[in-house]
């Protein structure tokens, strides 16, 4: 559909517009530029929030605000007119009455700031209003960020992100009291109040009164002044009082200044799946803040705690810094050639000694696509064995091998505008806003904005099932039970997207026939859920435009996992939900990295690209390529390797950047076999549970200390910067995999990592247009990806990725749940936690963070609670067959009945979750069962310390509105439309009257 | 057959071995740039010779101290007047036009020479002498002028109260 199109004129200047532009929106894009103090950050939510009056123009003679007035065909506008700029000075005056300029002096003078900006483009000179300080002390209760309501302009764009982007719903502007300011929840301090510490109020302030502490006292020459000089200065400038062209102009040096001292560097997350980049602002080794910039294309502006403010563990005192070696029972520090000699030489003698196949290699998620190519170079071509896997298997191999099944390609079928624009998003077995946060924004938003309905299955109910138009709880392990009887209803009830079945799938009789026993009856039997249920999820399936599926842990960590995302498949398959815009398959990547390492090839069974590495012509490329000869049968995954160790197998490992000793599933087991091992290498930024049974541990360097790529759950691939130099003697990991390959006689060759891209795009059809030159900055491609660089966002468009180009409804059926035993009466559920990433490893080097949330908690429902006499703060333990955990209790409507969750942040084994779960696993991929554990409990204590502090956001009071309520300005007494004020003022003497 | 172990021992460099390193380290970056050093050394003596160093070690050391002092006594009615009278002559450099301002400046300093050569021979002027001096032309150009810098004043400042 064309956009319609029509010529207007601004300033004499006569341009195209679109229609439903704004008139400011349509001067933006053609580079006209109209101040818009409140519409700096326009993508917010609702659009314009109308709040700041700097944004006037003249239409016809008459004075309206650009921000929300449409441009109109042959409309004639003048923003520099007499009368516009007057009234556009006349919103300035207004908002330096709340507002001092102390720019030189204030930390937020860094040339971007859109009060000093828009002020100095008005050329404001004196002020017409007195500056008048407002009746609250700063509020700097919440570790991270900090509220100065003194300068606070009331623009509501920190209200606008907190309601209507991130829809936390903790900011809003009381307009009701004499002096308006914004507050938290029902004005609390910001500590005590629902807020989730995800820094997008502090990101779109567009001046100083909602600042990043880390930046206060740091950012400027003279912000860090001691405050008894400081005040006399501001007090001292206002009196002599030169007019503020003149402070703007040494504000303008200052911060012209400030360039050649601070950085600010472009980097990708490294936390979640999400992929958010932004820019990390330093000052030598001294991180100052992150800032998200709306070029960003997954999170814009977005940010999660995490993301915002959780790297405090790269300048950590925890660092590893030197290699160490074991002798004895210590480690020792000792120098790369010594550490590299020693594993040369062990290895090579157990290559010689008991074969290739006597290695095994796990590579990490966390760190690059370019490294987890080499670590497989490695193992493949230097060591000649493919037991090679990566963390991917304890999360998503199930989601990747289902979707090969059904559609034939392991990843998001498209990007979160697909999801973001759905008409219907299913949550199953997944809690994007505590794992995923800031692609759950973009449901949330859509969900309260747009009306895109929203399902949600779940045990727990998490934030988004609360939001949900319907939240499913089927019994635990029951999803492929409900998803295909919903599946055979549709079919049944004739549904069915008949043409797309007819011209794009194969295998349609055989598979509703596998159908048959999945009734609505058996469904209501085995997942629990009625028939009315289930009905009514069809038909919000069949009325949508397009559905799409989200899911993770909760799915694929089944010993049906896999089955159950093929189910999953084919229900979007029968509905005709692939290939076309906001619709598909979602599997949520859980670590920056997982869909990138498998993509590289740290797969037992797959080369770059999942190429199979049993077919010859697949391999016989990269033989080529490399020059030596590559085995060619799979090799073992991650629980093989643990298994084969404890055969006797596998005896020498080289793991790196994952803390296999705590989160693969029971860990007694996996202790037990790495005791087992001849030689062990890890290789960490931290002295990690694992790195305590190794022989050499090597020193990393995290993502902020290296360059490369990630590849996020989009399978959008970014370049991240180098910000700072590697912390004492680290390396990054890809030079650390070169140096030693080479100490192994392998004359690698790789001098940046984008050397390693580049033989990638030569190897891998798939990465075939995939160069660094093509993801400057904030650019990223989007695999597949066309030797001309052209990326495939949206999957599947004209064929699925099968020989026919027709995808496969595969049949499968319905595996159980593991069952314990009788004497195990509880279901223990487990994950993820906002605020922790994880173990926790990274993230608990932050303050803040073990501020918010510092311990696992065990969540127990209140019937549970009576019923075994519990109450929040009670100590526990937990035996299931495996092991047993001591953790204390929060009782909460999350859960319900006798289903318990635990979530994962802990390094302490007392209280890790994996002490209990069990080495059972999913049938086709071996992902180990995690959520199909059970547990008995016994009371240890029954008062104590609740585990999550009472200023956790958890326990706040969120406020809902829509967006900051402008109306409510407008309707007080003392506020008086800009016009108006012009006519008395007797500078305008407009034709119409205004409302507002 | 690795146990779980978690005590690290350090390769401590000796206090010593630091500190050689630190040093040549240094050395090596004064030799690479002797020049400047000792220019920097001749500068520091001089400085020092003349109490320059002592002073600057006594106000940065009381720096707050003094700061505050200095910006008390800066934030004085006197010195706002000052900074003010200041930043308008400033504003009234800026606005003047340089041509117009070096005319005048060339009249000035020819009329200072003259006015000065009539001082030192004290000649006495009478009424008729001033009657005579209005019809030179160079007077009448300079008195002239005068009259409409006087016109152009008044229209500013009557601006002014209209404001």
């Amino acid at each position: 559909m064309e956009d319609n199109r029509f010529t207007m004129k601004i300033n004499d200047q006569e341009f195209e517009a679109i229609e439903g532009q704004s008139i400011l929106e349509a001067a933006l894009e053609n580079n006209i530029y109209i101040p818009g103090i409140c519409s700096s950050q326009p993508d917010l939510g609702i659009g314009a929030i109308q709040t700041c009056d700097t944004c006037y123009v003249d239409v016809n003679g008459d004075l309206k605000r650009a921000c929300s007035t449409d441009a109109q065909p042959n409309m004639v506008v003048n923003s520099v007119s007499e009368t516009a700029k007057e009234a556009q000075l006349e919103g300035m005056s207004r908002i330096l009455k709340n507002h001092e300029l102390y720019c030189t002096v204030c930390d937020n003078n860094n040339g971007n700031c859109e009060v000093h900006n828009t002020a100095e483009y008005l050329q404001l000179d004196h002020q017409k209003y007195e500056f008048t300080p407002k009746p609250y002390p700063p509020d700097n209760s919440h570790p991270f960020y900090r509220y100065e309501p003194d300068q606070c302009i009331l623009c509501g764009l920190c209200v606008e992100a907190c309601q209507d982007l991130q829809v936390s719903e903790v900011l809003s502007i009381d307009w009701e009291r004499e002096q308006p300011r914004v507050i938290w929840d029902d004005d609390v301090p910001i500590n005590e109040s629902s807020c989730v510490s995800c820094g997008h109020c502090v990101s779109v302030c567009p001046c100083n009164a909602l600042m990043e502490k880390s930046m206060l006292g740091e950012a400027g020459y003279m912000t860090g002044t001691p405050k008894n000089i400081l005040e006399p200065m501001i007090d001292l400038t206002k009196e002599v009082e030169p007019g503020y062209q003149e402070i703007f102009t040494i504000s303008n040096v200052e911060a012209t200044m400030r360039e050649d001292r601070i950085n600010k560097t472009k980097t990708v997350c490294t936390y979640c799946g999400v992929g958010c980049s932004f820019e990390v602002w330093t000052k030598d080794r001294e991180i100052l803040k992150v800032q998200p910039t709306s070029d960003a294309p997954v999170n814009g502006i977005s940010t999660c705690v995490k993301g915002k403010f959780g790297w405090d563990f790269v300048n950590s005192e925890e660092r590893l810094t030197k290699p160490l070696i074991r002798k004895g029972d210590k480690f020792y520090e000792a120098t790369w050639e010594e550490a590299l000699t020693l594993m040369a030489d062990k290895f090579t003698e157990l290559k010689d000694k008991e074969g290739s196949d006597s290695l095994g290699f796990i590579a990490s998620s966390k760190c690059t696509n370019e490294e987890n190519y080499l670590f497989q170079k490695l193992a493949r071509s230097v060591f000649g064995t493919n037991n090679i896997d990566n963390c991917s298997r304890y999360c998503q191999t199930p989601a990747s091998a289902g979707l090969m099944r059904t559609v034939g390609i392991g990843g998001d079928s498209g990007t979160m505008e697909d999801i973001a624009t759905s008409d219907l998003v299913i949550v199953v077995g997944a809690n994007p806003t505590e794992s995923h946060p800031v692609l759950a924004t973009r449901v949330k938003r859509a969900h309260k904005l747009h009306g895109q309905k929203l399902i949600v299955s779940d045990l727990r109910k998490n934030e988004l099932a609360d939001r949900a138009d319907l939240h499913i709880h089927p019994e635990p392990g029951s999803d492929l039970v409900w998803i295909s009887a919903v599946t055979k209803y549709i079919l049944d009830q004739g549904w069915e997207a008949k043409e797309f079945l007819e011209n794009r799938v194969n295998n349609v009789e055989e598979f509703k026939q596998s159908l048959e026993k999945f009734t609505l009856e058996y469904a209501e039997k085995h997942a629990g859920l009625s028939k009315e249920t289930l009905i009514q999820t069809a038909e919000m399936i069949r009325d949508a435009e397009g559905t799409c599926i989200l899911w993770a842990m909760g799915v694929t960590q089944h010993m049906g996992g896999t089955d159950t995302s093929t189910a999953i498949a084919n229900l979007l398959l029968v509905t005709g939900n692939f290939g076309k815009p906001g619709a598909g398959a979602y599997p949520l990547r859980g670590h920056n990295n997982v869909q990138g390492a498998s993509d590289f090839g740290t797969m037992p069974n797959f080369l770059p690209g999942y190429e199979p590495v049993e077919k010859d012509e697949v391999r016989s490329r990269y033989e080529q390529a490399w020059g030596t000869e590559l085995p060619k049968y799979p090799g073992l995954n991650n629980h093989q390797i643990v298994e084969a160790i404890m055969d006797g197998n596998v005896k020498g490992m080289y793991l790196f950047g994952e803390e296999m000793g705590l989160v693969d599933s029971n860990i007694n087991y996996v202790e037990e076999a790495f005791e087992k091992l001849d030689f062990f290498v890890v290789q960490d930024i931290f002295f990690s549970k694992t790195a305590q049974y190794a022989d050499v541990v090597l020193p990393a360097a995290p993502s902020l200390e290296k360059e490369g790529t990630f590849t996020n759950t989009e399978r959008r691939i970014q370049r991240f910067y180098q910000v700072m130099d590697p912390l004492d003697d680290c390396k990054p990991d890809w030079q650390i995999f070169q140096e030693f390959a080479n100490k192994m006689g392998a004359n690698w060759d790789y001098s940046h990592p984008s050397d390693i891209m580049d033989e990638v795009a030569k190897l891998a059809p798939v990465f075939a247009g995939v160069s660094y030159d093509r993801m400057e900055g904030w650019d990223s491609q989007v695999w597949p990806v066309k030797p001309n660089g052209e990326s495939t966002p949206l999957l599947y468009e004209e064929r699925f990725k099968f020989l026919d180009g027709k995808a496969r409804l595969f049949p499968v059926d319905w595996t159980p749940p593991l069952q314990m035993g009788e004497e195990f009466d509880l279901h223990l559920n487990n994950g993820r936690l906002l605020e922790q990433f994880h173990e926790g490893n990274m993230t608990n080097k932050s303050e803040g963070i073990n501020h918010k949330v510092s311990n696992p908690w065990l969540e127990v429902s209140h019937e549970l609670a009576k019923e075994r006499n519990l109450q929040s703060g009670s100590l526990v333990r937990l035996t299931s067959p495996y092991g047993k955990v001591k953790v204390r209790v929060l009782v909460t409507n999350r859960v319900t009945g006798n289903e318990l969750y635990l979530p994962m942040n802990t390094t302490e084994n007392e209280k890790a979750v994996n002490k209990l779960t069990s080495s059972y696993y999913d049938k086709d991929t071996h992902t180990p069962n995690y959520k199909e554990t059970q547990v008995k409990m016994e009371l240890l204590e029954k008062a104590g310390e609740p585990p999550l502090p009472a200023h956790n956001h958890r326990f706040g009071n969120p406020q809902p509105h829509i967006g900051v309520e402008v109306e409510k300005k407008w309707n007080r007494k003392d506020f008086t439309p800009v016009p108006e004020t012009l006519k008395r003022e007797g500078s305008y003497h407009g034709k119409s009257n205004h409302a507002n | 057959m690795a146990k779980a172990i978690t005590q690290i021992e350090q390769k401590r460099k000796s206090k010593q071995e630091e500190r050689s390193e630190d040093l040549s380290a240094i050395i090596n970056q004064i030799a690479d740039n002797r020049e400047v050093i000792q220019d920097t050394l001749i500068i520091l003596q001089e400085l020092h010779a003349t109490g320059v160093l002592d002073m600057l070690k006594g106000l940065l050391r009381t720096r707050e101290k003094v700061g505050q002092i200095a910006i008390e006594q800066i934030n004085q009615p006197g010195m706002h007047n000052i900074i003010k009278n200041g930043m308008n002559t400033i504003g009234l450099l800026a606005e003047m036009e340089s041509d117009q301002l070096k005319a005048m400046f060339s009249g000035l300093n020819t009329g200072l020479e003259k006015a000065a050569e009539s001082a030192k021979t004290q000649e006495e002027v009478g009424l008729w002498g001033l009657m005579k001096s209005v019809r030179d032309p160079n007077v009448r150009t300079s008195m002239n002028t005068m009259v409409n810098f006087l016109e152009g004043m008044g229209n500013g400042l009557n601006q002014q109260k209209t404001h």
